[in-house]
């Protein structure tokens, strides 16, 4: 068989000090996308160091009203979290929409952070695909590509990025903690996750040696009054064909504050920074909502296929917005 | 107390919710130190040759014992399927040439001391190929379709252009339904041993008879030294009614290595190793008088085919003419050869394809018409079967129609389309009629009695997971006359009374009928020796006169003259008879066999996002008699569940471009997870048939045939947009 060392470290030093040293070092948190990924031999790793023994499992309430998750909390206990259920129910709501319960009890924030597309192409070992073979080329484009993003994608790839929970965070400005042998660094979210360009294999701001030790949430007040609707092909444990993050504060009929993500469409977590600027003063209106969503999805490319996730993100932010408004964050 | 028609627990159940049950994959219990495992590596191409195949890497990794390729296969003899094993099974033979005719067509095949090793050197095979355009399904094909007239004859009653012409209303639609695969639970697995002179084939099977019959053909061999042998079944839903190339190729293995191996499809494989169901494209002509008589009935078809397969699997419009009489119908299929593995039955591959689009287009017609849907139906209930001319053998189409209707609620609906509402979603109601025909294959039992009391029933039939163990032990028990817990069922194996397959539906039909042959003759044997027997309370009485209760034997009118089975045992021999049933021939037929049913579906509509979720689905079925109400019911519900996938949620994906299957995996393929599965009520409309043996129909494929137009015509009633081209995803409903 494809052997590999497997270590499990006892402490950060360890774990840190083993992925600088070695090559092909991969950390082990829940399993529920590396093993996936080591099974279809997408990922070789030449060792796998289990990292779930490390104490990176808090949550913490920090000065001045944010809070710092560990990477190595469980999904299930993250959105069962009751600082998360009232000052981030989007997050918490997030973290629902995803996979299964049997998943969520595994897989754990920083993991979630790091999984990897679903495109089908991704996984077909026979096709061409610049994520798992760089430079092999992108069977996706011209193919079955109803899942395709509609949104920062390439020449190079139109892989839409899984992720639920990562979407609430970019919507949050949450902030990823790293850390290597070399020291630790503060990533913001919207640079954690990165566009595919012409370099689809890397998909994200962490460096080889580096450990994501924790998720910082700032305080968002907002956030108190934010949901998550996800859109998908069956009513439970499918991928997002569309998903929407969004806070919103109305005073007077008007939009003083608003925050919006995208699932599904974008090649990374979406922040829908267009559609933000165009609610801001804007009145608290289903047109003002459309219009909103015009604004953010003007940029959106797609093909015969996924054409229908332009209308579908369109009208899932429309009616996100409208929930919130009428029924506020209650799940 | 008779037990037959009564909802007793699983006889199977304590084994399997305990894990003792032991699947083909769990096999061998205790020997398994000569196991070895084999991995199939299959084609990344669709059409094509192989130029070359690169295995040093491979047959240099850790614990590889063999590769095998077409250069070193055995080589084998060519199974006519049609002829030999029944419609609709793969007839390529694997590994015996450099031709490849559909994406995931094994190439290579590796055996290793460990799954693990044999997975890594699979993975380290290098096949080239001399790719070739293939046609990767019927929509790139259709101009060359094809007819089969000895396989999917058209037919014809009284003058369809005249009916049509004849009509007030004419609908003229077409449909479209998407290819599927069967993903039961357990994936396909098999285990060979291979003596000198006997093969040992423990294998997942709906049939373990044309297995055996299968390997015996392509490898040379007589049937009697081929043993097969399939106890527990994680499901099959027809991929495993099907003559495949896993246990070939596990075969090979097995003679080339002579060791036991096992091969155990992955999920992915799954998607090119028991076949699927095809694509199809339906158009459907329904003419009708304005208070909605119809008047024509036309249908025509287009189906795949593999691209190596010249005799097409299977008509889906060959039971069109049946639901409705109508004087004019007509039914036509075409043919086109796809690069696709060769399609094979999926619960169900007539009724349950072919009248998705009748059943649709009926709805079409109501609303038409301004007519209910129910009512249309009603006006158009054939008195005799339209396609034979022949009364039916029983009928409770009309009841199933009236009960279904009552328990759902249907006289309260809104005919008007998103007139429904239940807050910001729309809600649908919808039903359709399905009908089965009621068949049953030639099958022989075994019933046994010992010195304590205790008998066992044996057929070489399978069960799926659908209750076959248990109705087999309540019709024997019933028949010999001892309680239940006194009779066990043995099932899956060739060397037992030859069964027929478990597929058609037929399976609770034959198994009962030689369960109760069996034990009545047991009964009567043992009555005969009672009588002779001095020694016996009832020794003189006439045979006629003895009666049998809970395993006690006494004179009519006499209860104190008796004896128990045990007893009579204790002073004579174990005892056993056979009972064989044979089916009623098809020609001469005097009365037409169906089963009929009734669905009725509420589905609620998110009009902005485009979701549908069922809510709430009521089924009536008239299969005769029920053996066991609880495992019945479990069956519908696992149909309805699998009609759900079909109208909302389940595609197989292929790539124009390749004729590759994109989205071979269950990230991809998308079944019904239980948040879509809503409360599901089985009625039984019971009748007694006397033109079938123990009144037993059967409900494999009823329990889904009418789901999937019930959910399309729910949809359209809550939305007033008519989808014709399933799945129905959100995408197609903004």
């Amino acid at each position: 068989m494809r052997s590999f060392s497997y270590l499990s470290a006892p402490d950060v030093e360890t774990a840190l000090r083993v992925i600088a040293d070695g090559e092909g070092v991969k950390f082990l948190g829940g399993g529920t996308n590396l093993v996936d990924l080591m099974r279809e031999g997408i990922e070789r790793p030449a060792t796998v160091v289990d990292i779930t023994r490390l104490p990176l499992t808090g949550i913490e309430e920090l000065p001045g009203g944010g809070v710092r998750v560990g990477a190595l909390v469980r999904n299930s206990r993250l959105a069962a979290d009751l600082l998360i259920r009232t000052r981030y129910p989007v997050l918490a709501q997030a973290v629902l929409h995803g996979a299964s319960a049997q998943l969520r009890n595994m897989a754990t924030v920083g993991g979630n952070l790091l999984q990897r597309t679903r495109c089908l192409y991704f996984y077909d070992g026979a096709a061409a695909c610049n994520k798992r073979a760089p430079g092999s080329g992108c069977d996706a484009i011209g193919g079955f590509s109803r899942g395709g993003a509609i949104l920062g994608a390439s020449e190079h790839c139109v892989a839409a990025h899984p992720s639920d929970m990562a979407v609430a965070l970019a919507m949050l400005d949450a902030v990823v903690e790293v850390e290597s042998v070399r020291g630790v660094r503060r990533i913001p979210i919207a640079d954690f996750h990165r566009l595919p360009g012409d370099t689809p294999h890397i998909e994200t701001a962490l460096a080889a040696d580096e450990l994501i030790t924790a998720v910082e949430l700032p305080p968002v007040p907002v956030a108190a009054n934010s949901r998550y609707r996800k859109v998908r092909d069956r009513a439970s444990y499918a991928f997002a064909l569309v998903s929407v993050a969004a806070a919103l504060n109305v005073e007077d009929g008007v939009v003083t504050e608003a925050r919006l993500a995208l699932g599904g469409v974008g090649t990374k977590p979406w922040r829908a920074t267009e559609a933000e600027r165009a609610l801001l003063g804007a009145p608290a209106t289903e047109d003002a909502f459309r219009r909103a969503a015009e604004a953010e999805l003007a940029a959106a490319v797609a093909g015969p296929q996924n054409a229908f996730k332009i209308e579908l993100a369109r009208r899932t932010i429309v009616a996100t917005l409208r929930r919130l408004l009428t029924e506020g964050s209650a799940a | 107390m008779s037990v037959v028609g009564r909802p007793i627990a699983r006889v199977e159940g304590r084994l399997k919710v305990t894990g003792a049950a032991r699947y083909t994959a769990d096999l061998p219990q205790d020997d398994g130190k000569d196991l070895v495992h084999a991995v199939a590596v299959c084609a990344a191409v669709a059409k094509g040759r192989i130029t070359s195949i690169d295995a040093r890497q491979a047959r240099a990794a850790g614990g590889v014992l063999e590769l095998i390729t077409h250069h070193n296969a055995p080589r084998l003899r060519p199974v006519p399927a049609q002829e030999v094993l029944g419609p609709a099974h793969e007839t390529l033979l694997v590994l015996q040439d450099d031709r490849v005719h559909y994406s995931g067509q094994p190439v290579a095949v590796v055996v290793a001391d460990t799954l693990e090793n044999a997975t890594h050197a699979a993975s380290l095979v290098r096949v080239e190929y001399a790719e070739e355009r293939p046609v990767a399904t019927l929509f790139e094909g259709i101009d060359d379709a094809f007819d089969s007239p000895r396989y999917a004859p058209p037919t014809t009653i009284g003058d369809v252009d005249r009916g049509l012409a004849d009509a007030a209303v004419v609908i003229d639609r077409t449909y479209t339904t998407p290819a599927q695969h069967h993903h039961p639970m357990e994936t396909m697995a098999t285990t060979v041993r291979w003596t000198a002179d006997e093969v040992t084939v423990h294998v997942s099977t709906q049939t373990i008879s044309m297995v055996r019959d299968g390997l015996a053909t392509t490898f040379g061999l007589r049937p009697e030294q081929v043993r097969v042998v399939s106890e527990f079944l994680g499901g099959g839903f027809g991929g495993k009614a099907a003559w495949c190339w896993p246990s070939v190729v596990t075969a090979m293995a097995a003679r080339l290595t002579g060791r036991q191996v096992r091969l155990v499809t992955t999920r992915r494989q799954m998607f090119a190793a028991t076949g699927q169901r095809p694509h199809s494209v339906q158009r459907v002509r329904l003419g009708a008088r304005r208070d909605g008589v119809l008047t024509a009935i036309a249908q025509d078809c287009v189906g795949e085919t593999s691209a190596f397969y010249d005799t097409p699997p299977f008509y889906i419009g060959a039971a069109t003419p049946v639901p409705y009489g109508c004087p004019n119908i007509r039914t036509t299929q075409r043919f086109v050869k796809v690069n696709c593995q060769t399609p094979v039955p999926m619960r169900s591959p007539v009724e349950g394809v072919g009248l998705v689009s009748v059943e649709s287009a009926m709805d079409e017609l109501a609303a038409e018409l301004g007519v209910d849907p129910l009512e249309l139906r009603r006006r158009n209930y054939a008195e005799r079967d339209p396609n034979s001319g022949l009364p039916w053998s029983s009928n409770g189409l009309l009841e199933c129609y009236e009960r279904g209707a009552r328990r759902f609620g249907w006289p309260e609906r809104n005919p008007e389309p998103r007139s429904m509402r239940d807050g910001r979603y729309l809600v649908g109601w919808g039903m359709a009629t399905a009908i089965r025909h009621a068949g049953s294959d030639p099958t022989s039992a075994l019933v046994r009695l010992g010195a304590d009391g205790r008998a066992v029933v044996q057929i070489g039939s399978q069960d799926l997971g659908t209750g076959t163990f248990t109705i087999m032990t309540q019709v024997a028990a019933d028949a010999l006359g001892v309680p239940v817990e006194m009779m066990r069922a043995e099932l899956g194996d060739t060397d037992l009374p030859t069964g027929g397959g478990s597929f058609g539906s037929h399976t609770a039909a034959s198994v009962a009928a030689a369960a109760r042959l069996a034990g009545e003759a047991l009964r009567a044997k043992v009555i005969r020796i009672a009588v002779a027997d001095e020694g016996s309370p009832l020794s003189g009485a006439s045979p006629d006169d003895v009666l049998v209760d809970d395993g006690y034997l006494f004179v009519r009118g006499d209860r104190s003259r008796g004896e128990r089975y045990a007893q009579i045992l204790r002073r004579n021999r174990l005892q056993s008879a056979t009972g064989d049933h044979t089916p009623p021939p098809r020609e001469g037929a005097t009365v037409a066999r169906w089963a009929f049913g009734a669905d009725f579906t509420e589905v609620k509509v998110d009009p902005e996002l485009g979701t549908v979720r069922v809510t709430r689905h009521v089924k009536a079925i008239e299969a005769g008699r029920i053996i066991n109400p609880r495992t019945a019911r479990s069956q519908v519900i696992g149909g309805v569940v699998m009609g759900i996938g079909q109208a909302l949620t389940e595609a197989t994906e292929v790539d124009r471009r390749d004729a590759r299957i994109t989205n071979a995996g269950f990230w991809g393929y998308h079944v019904p997870v239980n948040a879509d599965v809503p409360d599901i009520e089985a009625i039984f409309v019971e009748r007694d048939d006397p033109h079938i043996p123990g009144s037993v129909k059967g409900l494999g494929e009823i329990a889904t045939i009418g789901t999937a137009p019930a959910i399309l015509n729910a949809v359209f009633h809550a939305t007033g947009k008519r989808v014709r081209d399933l799945p129905i995803t959100p995408d197609k409903l903004l």
